[in-house]
């Protein structure tokens, strides 16, 4: 059965590090959650917390609204994937996958059952013999995956699983753990860096900075109303303009850059201290006329090929940058670098966000 | 082989060659030749006659006491060396790790005759042990069995080469991945499964070569059984110097060379066993 988890006001601290700091969470029962941050963001941390390999310093965890603080891991209804798999060198796949059922002390005949039945759930059926040493990089995942969920656990730790794997393999994993959240109907937490990873798979999400959690929400949450401008660009929104200043007008937000005012229909009201992050693929590049109050004059600073895109390089008259992001069939007619235009922007194409608690946070 | 790898090697390689083989080799032909009681030495002449003499005087009954006191001696060094070298890996900070590595080596420092010596002072009659157990009133007169016994014999030489299986054990410590550990824990098993199912068998490597270490050295060493030992005891190299003095050089050769095809053979098994040479290697599990 699928458990729910409280993360209690837990503070973390390492010496004067504070590595986790006053955070509070709710996991739902059977969510795919993900923690998603940089390294030091304190996502490894409270993974930690969750599996029992660490005590809070100050605050609680609860399964199921039960305290499990105090509970250590071996005793606690969640089983990890680890970051280096940690697959018992000394044993072969299917004693690694029955390890867990050895030491809960379920007979043979029954261990065998669900050992074969679960390494058929990962795809590796008829591997139970072979040496894990020998085994490819997707393989080995598969067992540490197999070694995990044949204890049919409540709670699904992921910590950064697919690290280490290429590509190809990142995606076929990747859905690989989303049929096994179908499947399983366990809670499953993933902790990663990998914005992909977490966009394409989580039910809902966390973005953790600096030891505390900046936004939690559904995938699209983030894009349509970012917290705060390191979310946006940590969900990709990389560019952030600074304007002169935002204003309420009617039910628009008006902001006013370069000496131009640009109106954005439907904009949420962040205060006159907003930014504005810059969703590239939502600007156009209009030679001469253009609609008032939806465009701004730049000059093009640069362009490079992305595939399926180019990246132009813009400047603002105020020597603010941007990008966007032009269809290549539009792009060939399009001024060579150093020659003015105007920006077209589309609805959505300037995300009003406050700025974030503390300036350091910008380096990020 | 022209690479720079060889060359750095190759004095190492020709000063084993040289100072440890080739007099491995000597002695093994020599074992084989005769004695001559006319020139006090040997002559190339094949005989077997330094075997037979092993089989007389009780001299087997010394190498197999020799062998038997080493494997308790090492059994009893890897016995207390692992939970202690657990105690510097798992639990000591890096500063106290470092201190009590420190504490370990000190056995070095002193010659293994002071070193013998000093349990004298302890074992004897009166003395530190036997002085506290009739103050405390345990014993009314001293016990005579603590010192020059083989219950003497192997305190001494547990002490003198317990640090030789505690650096071996922390060193195949280290190749152990925490994660592995935690692993284990995550699927519910406690400390003492974790232990017995991971720890043990990825260290075992570790415990043989710390075992062989001591074996190999407490088989051959002298100073601990003439100092600590009992009037009768004896030790493999007491008999060869002893045998030396006589100047019976084949049977002095014989007995050096089944005590080295003993110890070959162990390291051989255990090799095979324990893959010892892992120990050695990068970590390609």
């Amino acid at each position: 059965m699928a458990i729910s988890i409280a993360i209690d006001n837990v503070t973390r601290t390492f010496g004067t590090v504070k590595a986790l700091e006053g955070v509070g969470l709710k996991i739902e029962a059977g969510e795919f959650f993900t923690l998603l941050g940089s390294s030091g963001s304190g996502k490894s941390t409270l993974l930690k917390l969750i599996g029992g390999f660490d005590r809070p310093t100050t605050g609680r965890v609860l399964f199921d609204e039960q305290d499990v603080t105090d509970m250590p891991a071996n005793r606690r209804p969640s089983n990890t994937v680890f970051q280096d798999l940690a697959l018992f060198p000394h044993m072969s796949v299917g004693d690694n996958v029955a390890y867990g059922l050895k030491v809960k002390g379920i007979a043979a005949s029954e261990r065998n059952k669900r050992v074969d039945s679960t390494l058929a759930l990962v795809d590796l059926a008829g591997f139970a013999e072979r040496n894990v040493n020998l085994l490819s990089g997707g393989q080995r995942q598969r067992v540490a995956l197999a070694r995990a969920l044949v204890m049919e656990p409540g709670i699904l730790l992921l910590d950064e699983p697919l690290t280490g794997l290429d590509e190809r393999l990142r995606q076929q994993m990747r859905d690989e753990f989303g049929r096994l959240h179908q499947r399983t109907g366990s809670t499953f937490v993933l902790v990663t860096h990998n914005q992909d990873e977490a966009l394409s798979l989580s039910d809902r999400m966390a973005i953790m900075h600096k030891g505390t959690i900046e936004q939690v929400g559904r995938p699209a949450d983030f894009f349509a109303n970012p917290a705060n401008d390191f979310v946006a660009r940590f969900v990709g929104m990389e560019r952030i303009l600074k304007p002169e200043r935002l204003e309420r007008s009617g039910g628009d937000t008006v902001a006013v850059i370069a000496g131009e005012r640009l109106v954005l229909p439907g904009a949420r009201d962040v205060g006159e201290m907003g930014l504005l992050a810059v969703r590239p693929d939502r600007i156009s590049l209009v030679n001469g006329h253009a609609a008032p109050g939806s465009s701004l004059a730049a000059t093009v600073a640069g362009r490079q090929f992305r595939g399926r895109f180019f990246d132009f390089h813009l400047e603002l008259g105020d020597g603010q940058k941007l990008d966007a992001e032009i269809a290549v069939e539009f792009a060939s007619a399009w001024p060579e670098p150093g020659n003015p235009v105007r920006l077209e922007f589309a609805g959505g194409a300037l995300v009003p966000v406050p700025p974030s608690r503390t300036a350091a946070n910008r380096d990020t | 082989m022209k690479s720079p790898g060889f060359l750095l090697a190759l004095p190492t390689a020709l000063i084993v060659l040289l100072l440890g083989f080739v007099p491995l080799i000597v002695i093994l032909v020599w074992s084989f030749w005769t004695w001559d009681p006319a020139t006090y030495w040997i002559r190339p002449e094949f005989s077997l006659a330094g075997y037979e003499a092993i089989l007389e005087a009780g001299r087997w009954s010394v190498i197999l006491g020799s062998l038997g006191k080493a494997f308790l001696t090492a059994t009893i060094c890897v016995a207390i060396g692992y939970p202690a070298a657990m105690a510097v890996h798992f639990l000591a900070s890096r500063r106290t790790a470092l201190l009590l590595m420190a504490l370990f080596t000190i056995p070095f420092f002193t010659s293994y005759m002071i070193r013998a010596f000093s349990w004298r002072l302890v074992l004897g009659r009166n003395g530190l042990i036997n002085g506290w157990l009739m103050d405390v009133g345990i014993v009314d007169q001293p016990l005579d069995w603590l010192l020059f016994s083989n219950f003497a014999v192997n305190v001494g030489l547990v002490a003198s080469y317990l640090p030789f299986v505690i650096f071996p054990l922390i060193l195949s410590m280290q190749r152990v991945e925490p994660s592995l550990l935690a692993a284990s824990q995550d699927l519910g098993a406690g400390f003492w499964r974790t232990f017995r199912s991971v720890l043990l068998p990825l260290t075992q490597a570790g415990i043989f070569a710390g075992f062989l270490f001591v074996f190999v050295m407490a088989a051959g060493s002298a100073t601990e059984v003439q100092m600590l030992g009992g009037a009768a005891a004896s030790m493999i190299s007491v008999m060869i110097n002893d045998v030396m003095r006589v100047v019976n050089f084949p049977l002095a050769f014989a007995i050096s060379t089944v005590v080295m095809i003993i110890l070959f053979g162990l390291i051989y098994i255990g090799n095979r066993l324990f893959k010892l040479t892992r120990l050695f290697e990068g970590f390609t599990w």
